[in-house]
């Protein structure tokens, strides 16, 4: 079928029209066959010429009903077309026209198709309108609308949303690799630093050493160059006071004596801060030594330390212990030095010696039977040139505890003390097992 | 005749105080002393200033300080023993008891060595000790009887 239709070659044949067969519809066959609602209205009054059985179902109406009647009578929304109606029956234009109808409850959507019914001359003589009512597809179409629209609405959004997401990664993303940046900056400087770091622990670790060096030999030359002229002064004092005594009066010779003991006290001074000072910097060895050996040698050396002058007591063996021969001599000698030194005039010093192991650790222990050390002033037992008594009644710089404390901790040991006033002291020296 | 110890030591104060522990040890003449290195070797070899050998004899003994200015007392010490070539008993008597002095001392042929004492008192036993030893009982080569063979075979 070549879908054109002549209207003008149509004519009109036998077929079912109304009662008012005085309106002729020229169209009425093509009309009749179409499945959608078709109205054929005539004259300028529209008035309905014919209708097809589709229109009928759509109306619920019968020919006989529709035929003759005029057009805004029996259409829904007629009224509205007759405008329209007059337009396209005078200018023979064909036109679309919509209307919304919302009285059923159910919103209806009717669609008025209109083009001119034209005569044998081509002149206008009505209008055929087709009508198609969309109740169905309105709502279909609302809802497939709604639903599109929603969809759309939810497309925004997630849209919106991913792209704030997307600039919130893509902000994150920068930021983090800014961070990755900055840490491999900070890595670059932390190794730098460390590098740097190790340079100035090396640099300053042999500052250190040099400067020990220095201080070492400058106390050295120092305390040497100090004893010389001391040594003069002391062998002239002594010189006056053997050979011109006679020449001098008893107070002439006390103020000579005065400046020999003088004399005497800062050469012991000096050598105090010299043996203290060789004590504080170079490489020490810690080999075993046996404390039995060491004691006896040391006994040996202090006739004042024997009988009749004092009595000292070795009790049981002494292990042998880790610690430096020089360093441990220095410490034990000053230790058995105060025993013997500090008793009430005129008592034999008897001191007792005795070692106490404690795991792998070694106390040397030395009680005597002096006079004691009163608790309040324990505190300042091991402080350098500190005295507890007066030089009068006990001599002494007050820097032998102070040598032997240094002494022992430089061979990673400890000393102490456990004493009361008037019960004797017992000190000990704290070593690791050989 | 009295033996003769030759004090070197550039310290007057040192060198007066050993004199005086030395007269009160009763070996009053005995000391002649120098100050520095040079005037050491001169007087040993007999030159310059010391060539009256009756003024100046050969020392008994040499008690050499070990500071001394320009030439050092070690220095010195090897030039007796070595370009010398004096078996002369020469006692160290420094302020310093250092290890490295102490055995450089005896690894150049030193026959004692003293350190110098604070206390005056122990000076003069020193003064004593190397009065009644060195130039009193010891006995110097140039002294002892030259047998060439003979009594007991050995030689001087």
């Amino acid at each position: 079928m070549n879908g054109k239709i002549d209207f003008m070659s149509v004519k009109a044949t036998k077929g079912k029209t109304g009662p008012m067969s005085g309106l002729r519809s020229r169209s009425a066959p093509v009309i009749e066959r179409a499945p959608l609602p078709i109205i054929e209205v005539q004259g300028n009054t529209h008035v309905v010429s014919h209708v097809n059985s589709a229109f009928c179902t759509l109306l619920g109406k019968t020919k006989g009903e529709l035929i003759g009647k005029p057009f805004a009578e029996i259409v829904p929304g007629g009224e509205e077309c007759l405008p329209i109606l007059d337009r396209v029956y005078k200018t023979g234009e064909a036109v679309t026209h919509a209307r919304e109808d919302d009285s059923e409850g159910n919103p209806a959507y009717w669609l008025y198709a209109m083009w001119p019914a034209l005569d044998e001359d081509e002149n206008p003589m009505g209008v055929i309108i087709q009508l198609t009512k969309a109740a169905s597809f309105r709502q279909n179409i609302t809802a497939i609308n709604e639903a599109l629209l929603l969809a759309g609405l939810r497309q925004h959004e997630l849209t919106e949303a991913a792209e704030t997401w997307n600039s919130q990664l893509q902000a994150e993303i920068a930021d983090r690799k800014l961070a990755e940046a900055a840490l491999l900056v900070a890595k670059d400087l932390l190794a730098g630093q460390a590098g740097e770091l190790e340079r100035l622990v090396v640099e300053r670790t042999e500052k250190l050493r040099e400067t020990v060096g220095e201080l070492e030999a400058f106390s050295y030359s120092l305390a040497h160059d100090m004893r010389a002229p001391l040594r003069s002064m002391r062998g002239f004092s002594q010189s006056l006071l053997e050979d011109y005594a006679a020449a001098l009066d008893a107070k002439g010779v006390d103020l000579l004596e005065r400046i020999v003991r003088s004399s005497q006290r800062l050469d012991r001074l000096i050598m105090d801060v010299l043996s203290y000072s060789s004590l504080l910097g170079g490489h020490i060895e810690i080999v075993p030594i046996d404390l039995s050996r060491l004691m006896q040698d040391i006994l040996d050396t202090y006739p004042d330390w024997q009988p009749p002058k004092a009595e000292i007591r070795i009790e049981g063996t002494l292990p042998k212990v880790l610690g430096n021969e020089a360093f441990l001599t220095q410490s034990i000698s000053n230790l058995l030095s105060n025993a013997v030194k500090f008793v009430v005039k005129g008592t034999l010093p008897m001191v007792r010696v005795w070692s106490e192991t404690r795991g792998n650790l070694m106390r040397l222990c030395f009680q005597d039977n002096g006079i004691g050390i009163a608790v309040e002033k324990h505190a300042r037992v091991f402080r350098m040139f500190e005295r507890l008594h007066p030089a009068k009644d006990y001599e002494g710089t007050g820097i032998g505890l102070t040598l032997a404390r240094k002494a022992a901790e430089r061979m990673g040991g400890e000393i102490g003390f456990k004493s009361e006033s008037g019960k004797g002291s017992t000190f000990w020296i704290q070593l690791k097992l050989a | 005749m009295t033996k003769i110890l030759l004090h070197v030591e550039d310290d007057e104060n040192d060198v007066f105080l050993f004199q005086n522990a030395i007269d009160k040890a009763g070996a009053g003449g005995a000391v002649r002393a120098v100050s520095n290195g040079k005037m050491a070797m001169d007087y040993l070899n007999g030159v310059e200033k010391f060539q009256d050998r009756k003024a100046y004899p050969l020392p008994a003994a040499v008690l050499l300080d070990l500071k001394l200015p320009e030439i050092s007392g070690l220095e010195i010490l090897k030039w007796i023993r070595g370009e010398a070539g004096l078996d002369v008993p020469v006692i160290v008597m420094s302020a310093s008891h250092h290890k490295s002095d102490v055995t450089s001392a005896y690894e150049l042929g030193c026959n004692a060595y003293l350190v110098k004492p604070s206390d005056p008192r122990e000076l003069q036993e020193i003064a004593n000790m190397i009065s009644g030893f060195w130039l009193k009982l010891n006995t110097l080569p140039r002294e002892s009887t030259g047998l060439e063979e003979g009594d007991d075979g050995r030689q001087s």
